[in-house]
């Protein structure tokens, strides 16, 4: 998703001025874009960006990052300045640490994707050795959260080198990591759910019961196999180059069909339909039972 | 134990239906589900306008369980700890301008086990400050088959009616007398899922051809990383079934044993009440005599200085478990509608290929 393309190399650990390893590739959950973006629509009517701290995990050996979380930190720009309340930042980080004790500062993030003078300062800010990630270098995520252009994510980290020693404060090098998207499985759902209304003008969804969601999955699972008879019958006639990954995919996935005896299977399927079927039964009778207890209760103090 | 007794608010504009922002909803699924099984509560902030209440944002509770009251206070988010954290993230929110208006709290849920004396609580000590206040359930178990469950409940006119009438103490004459049976304690409201343009935008980005990773076989088959997965179509299902099945019987028995407690309760009432009859009939023959020596008579109703009736139990722990034991049921029958559907469709297509 990276605009343009760039080749990351980790660097001996030697080769860094702070001490830790740096990161090789960051995850970014969703949930921390979603309050990026509440974070833009929330910003004040001059504002052009907004920033605020990145929370999550870090490997034992540094390597891997996780952003799990973020929060806004108040800030004003201006052509001659930049103040951040970082009083703000430190007792948030505290509150948000209590509800979540796994999760550390890892770096912060602006909503425009250019670098300056100010990204330096703060970058700063965040590695350093007194309230920032230090010795590990701070993430420093970019999001392009204009309504007129694609929304597009860029990750970077921070290095000393090659910056003007008059002006260390001020400058730094950012060097760009590669970063993913990964969801936890708990958030799928979720997030699902969530995709449905990105096609709607109202851009509402409700919530499904089970029963229509297992309707929905097996009309996709129908299409699947639409397109793939579709697919493979192309092959066959010769008007279509059969590509031999998709060959070797689909004859994997169909050796992973059992083979139960017809017989052996009626009989397992029936029996446990049949425990399925009681149980459903008897916490039917229960629920009559607790209706008519209900009924004779009130009759009972209404005489 | 008796509730708080509340000067409960008219309710001026009621709320009918709740809309939540994605990515509070995204926020709420992490906190929940990271902390499974444990159970988690946090607070939604949002506004109320034209009878739809809007979750605009939500921030968890700490869990930490040092604190010496004990395992209760997790789930309780009118904790002392709680309010303290409360009041300090709201004046922070204020000032990167969020609605610092609370609304209610969320809760976790292990399989729909939700109905107890604490949720009850909170929600009646949360009315008093805002009338509009709901709570939202996220079922955890459930989502994690594939089907996200986020409830929206409030309390029902019924429950603060009979709450208010009995003064928290749910007598049976109350209970009745305002129509309160186990299925309308919590009034469930109709939630909806609203995205906000810039995140529509970064949906559509996330599911163009472009972010899929090229040259892997299984993009081929789904074209988008956010194409609904196919857990539904999950055949394991004697776990589910198994728990519910457990928890079910769990509260069939606290439910007896509530109603032995009701009915040691009758049983005593009974035997004062003929204690009580008996002292009437002898006072009246007594008065009788005395009336015969021109004594002073004793008054009847003097009984009440004599005997002591003993107190109800509140009938809310009654109603509490009734209603988690429908929800149970609720939950068994709804998930054998599936599975069965599932075994029959998985059936026919076995019977076809042999």
């Amino acid at each position: 998703m990276a605009t343009g393309s760039f080749l990351h190399l980790g660097k001996p650990a030697s080769a860094l001025t702070q001490g830790g390893n740096a990161p090789l590739n960051i995850i970014v959950y969703p949930q921390s874009l979603f309050s990026i973006l509440d974070h833009t629509l929330r910003r004040n009517e001059d504002q052009e960006r907004v920033i605020g701290s990145l929370l999550g995990t870090r490997s034992d050996d540094g390597t891997e990052i996780e952003i799990k979380s973020s929060f806004a930190v108040p800030h004003v720009e201006s052509d001659a300045q930049v103040e951040i309340d970082m009083e703000y930042h430190k007792t948030m980080y505290n509150l948000h640490h209590k509800a979540n004790p796994k999760e550390i500062l890892v770096g912060w993030y602006a909503t425009s994707l250019e670098l300056n003078a100010f990204s330096a300062l703060i970058q700063n800010f965040y590695s350093s050795v007194s309230d920032g990630t230090y010795p590990h270098p701070a993430v420093h995520l970019t999001m392009q959260a204009d309504p007129h252009s694609e929304i597009s994510v860029q990750t970077y980290i921070s290095t000393s080198v090659g910056v003007i020693p008059d002006k260390i404060s001020e400058s730094c090098l950012f060097v760009p990591v590669p970063h993913e998207l990964r969801y936890a499985e708990a958030e799928r759902s979720g997030l699902e759910l969530i995709a449905t209304a990105k096609n709607e003008e109202s851009r509402e969804t409700s919530l499904v019961n089970d029963i229509s969601n297992l309707e929905r999955s097996i009309e996709q699972v129908l299409d699947m196999l639409d397109r793939v008879s579709t697919y493979v019958a192309s092959v066959i006639d010769g008007g279509n180059q059969g590509s031999v990954a998709i060959g070797k995919f689909l004859l994997q996935n169909l050796s992973l069909a059992p083979k139960i005896d017809a017989e052996e299977l009626e009989k397992l399927f029936n029996s446990h339909l049949q425990d399925v079927l009681l149980v459903v039964y008897l916490s039917n009778t229960i629920k009559t039972q607790m209706e008519l207890f209900n009924s004779l209760k009130r009759t009972a103090v209404i005489p | 134990m008796a509730l708080p007794v509340t000067v409960l608010p008219e309710l001026t504009d009621p709320v009918y239906s709740a809309v939540i922002d994605s990515g509070v909803l995204l926020k709420l699924t992490k906190h929940t589900s990271e902390s499974f099984p444990a159970t988690v509560c946090g607070l939604i902030l949002g506004l109320d306008a034209d009878s739809v209440l809007q979750i605009t944002h939500a921030f968890p509770f700490p869990t930490e369980s040092t604190s010496a009251s004990g395992s209760d206070d997790l789930v309780n988010p009118r904790s002392k700890v709680n309010l303290r954290y409360q009041a300090d993230m709201i004046r922070l929110l204020k000032e990167v301008n969020i609605e610092a208006n609370p609304v209610g709290f969320y809760i976790s849920s292990y399989l729909g086990g939700f109905f107890n004396q604490a949720l009850v609580d909170s929600l009646v000590s949360f009315h008093s400050s805002n009338p509009n206040t709901i709570v939202l359930v996220h079922d955890v178990t459930k989502s994690l088959q594939g089907t996200l469950s986020l409830k929206a409940y409030r309390l029902s006119e019924q429950f603060l009616a009979a709450n208010k009438a009995s003064g928290g103490k749910f007598s049976s004459e109350a209970v009745v007398k305002h129509d309160l049976t186990y299925l309308d304690i919590l009034e469930e409201l109709p939630l909806s899922i609203k995205n906000s343009h810039l995140a529509t935008t970064l949906l559509q980005h996330l599911d163009s051809p472009a972010f899929a990773k090229e040259e892997d076989p299984k993009t081929l088959i789904s074209s988008s990383s956010l194409a609904p997965n196919f857990d539904a179509l999950e055949l394991s299902i004697d776990p589910y079934l198994e728990k519910n099945v457990e928890f079910l019987i769990d509260s069939v028995d606290d439910y007896y044993s509530e109603q032995g407690t009701f009915n040691y309760y009758q049983r005593q009432l009974a035997r004062e009440q003929a204690k009580i009859q008996q002292w009437i009939q002898k006072t009246k023959t007594e008065n009788a005599l005395r009336e015969r020596a021109n004594l002073p008579t004793v008054s009847e109703d003097d009984w009440q200085k004599q005997f002591k009736l003993p107190t109800e139990p509140s009938r809310l722990d009654n109603l509490l478990i009734s209603a988690q034991i429908n929800q149970y049921c609720n939950q068994i029958e709804e998930y054998g509608s599936v599975v069965s559907a599932k075994m029959f469709a998985i059936q026919n297509g076995l019977d076809i290929n042999n």
